[in-house]
């Protein structure tokens, strides 16, 4: 079973959040991919699991710090996310480290400062920004299978312009510099503006 | 469930608990006045523990418990006492160290010495008056107690008891991990503690090929017999799984108690209430308290554990 737009992410986040209050847990998390656009309000669409990019955590000042999720996920915030899967009938693996990775090869530039934070109880869920999505989106399209990649049709819906295509692509490229990748990047950056100018 | 309604099943599941542990005691000695007759085989081990755990609802537990260990301190099982004492809360561990003292220097009992702890608790009773008399007559409620005294203390008497109290007019078989789970002895020990019942005809094994070859052991014993040899009445058997059903009662009213001190969604209650039914289902499927049936197909929330304790303290009340 799927999580059905905002709504079915929110509830599943909000369980997640009241189980970990129950326990006395609290956690910050921050969530990329299908999950992200629909709390954005940017698509309605369903997503099978949500991304975890990075957990948060307060430095001596107070404020809140982005570093790379731990894996796996605490026992307390799986077991969490494994009854919310039984209960709602998910894949025991919806909330998982998936883009963990691309900590190696680094984030958006200054994605930290543009995190939207929502209090779900005792999980704090950060959506990385519209503009840091066009990135992750732009990487995920070129590494996908065309123009009628759930990624592809993301990234339409960011409706970037063209300088954040150009950024998001200079990004891209350094996180994978092969010739390759090169190509199809072109291609896709030039599909995302043909289909921005298309008439709808 | 609102809170007044949680603390009112509380309320209710300690008043009746403290009402069974009381029967429990009065059967098997101790003099206090109870309402009602103890019918399946007390646990002495399952019910010292209970009772400790008891005395923050219940003071004069200490009292009896203690006047109780004095006389009676030979007919309990200390390897009992450390394979059970883990699965109670930590305090209990703490309340038995201090009765470890009672049974050493009053019981005069040095088997004790291994439960005693440098830090003991407080068991608070209140002066030295005698309100326990050594184990009575034979009755199924004192039969754990009365086949230690026959035969010694240990897995051998146990587990006599156990297939005693869960053989039942049907026959029922019991294999070894089914005895090591109720009694509290590692599997080896009552497999060999079984074969030397079988083989000394205290208790029977299926004739079957199966049997013969080992594959599949599988042991009862003839209440009618036991029964007749104990000079018991035959209608009153009954294993009681107290250990599992008082483990539940425990983690029950610990819970309740939990949900006034933190912030709980009705989710995170059903959740919580849910688990505490998975954990503890052998508290309401023993004896069929509960059908198995309606409990696989039930919705297990909030409303379904208040349905089934209630159930469970009816069962207390009138069978147990």
């Amino acid at each position: 079973m799927s999580l059905e737009g905002a709504e079915g992410v929110g509830r599943a986040l909000q369980r997640v959040g009241e189980l970990l209050q129950a326990r006395g847990e609290r956690f910050h998390i921050v969530v990329i991919g299908g999950a992200a656009v629909n709390l954005l309000g940017i698509v309605s669409r369903a997503t099978t699991d949500v991304d975890i990019l990075a957990f948060a955590r307060s430095n001596a000042s107070g404020s809140l710090r982005l570093v790379p999720p731990d894996e796996p996920l605490p026992q307390t915030l799986l077991d969490a996310s494994r009854t919310v899967a039984t209960d709602l009938n998910l894949d025991p693996n919806w909330l998982n480290t998936g883009p963990a990775g691309q900590w190696k090869s680094g984030l958006p530039p200054g994605l930290e400062t543009r995190v939207h934070w929502t209090e779900y109880s005792g999980l704090v869920v950060g959506l990385v920004d519209r503009y840091d999505l066009i990135f992750f989106k732009l990487y995920a399209a070129v590494d996908d299978t065309g123009p009628k990649s759930v990624h592809f049709q993301d990234l339409i819906a960011l409706t970037p312009s063209d300088e954040e295509l150009v950024e998001a692509g200079r990004w891209v490229r350094q996180q994978d510099p092969s010739p390759a990748i090169a190509d199809t990047l072109t291609q896709v950056m030039n599909y995302a503006r043909d289909f921005r100018h298309r008439p709808r | 469930m609102p809170a007044t309604s949680a603390t009112d099943l509380a309320s209710e599941v300690r008043d009746a608990s403290l009402q069974y542990l009381w029967r429990q005691w009065q059967a098997i000695g101790a003099t206090v006045t109870g309402t009602g007759q103890a019918n399946a085989i007390v646990d002495p081990e399952v019910l010292i523990l209970t009772s400790l755990w008891m005395l923050d609802f219940e003071q004069r537990l200490a009292d009896v418990t203690i006047s109780w260990v004095r006389i009676n301190s030979s007919l309990l099982s200390i390897q009992r006492f450390h394979n059970l004492c883990d699965e109670f809360p930590k305090v209990v561990s703490d309340r038995l160290s201090s009765l470890a003292t009672v049974g050493m220097e009053e019981g005069k009992d040095l088997r004790w010495k291994s439960l005693r702890k440098r830090q003991v608790a407080d068991l608070g009773t209140r002066g030295n008056k005698v309100r326990a008399v050594e184990v009575g007559s034979p009755s199924w409620a004192t039969l754990f107690l009365q086949l230690r005294r026959g035969i010694g203390v240990g897995a051998k008497a146990d587990v006599l008891t156990f297939l005693i109290g869960t053989s039942g007019h049907q026959g029922d078989w019991s294999n070894v991990a089914m005895i090591a789970e109720a009694t509290s002895y590692t599997p080896a020990a009552v497999r060999r503690v079984a074969d030397d019942l079988a083989a000394a005809r205290f208790i029977r094994v299926p004739s079957t090929a199966d049997s013969d070859r080992g594959v599949q052991r599988m042991y009862n014993a003839d209440p009618k017999v036991w029964a007749q040899l104990l000079q018991v009445g035959v209608a009153q058997t009954g294993w009681g799984y107290w250990r599992e059903r008082f483990l539940f009662i425990i983690d029950l009213l610990t819970w309740i108690q939990s949900l006034s001190e933190r912030e709980v969604s009705s989710y995170a209650r059903d959740v919580e209430a849910r688990e505490l039914l998975t954990k503890h289902n052998a508290a309401f499927l023993r004896d069929r308290v509960v059908d198995p049936i309606d409990f696989s197909g039930a919705e297990l929330g909030m409303t379904y554990l208040e349905t089934v304790t209630r159930t469970l303290l009816n069962w207390l009340t009138n069978r147990g």
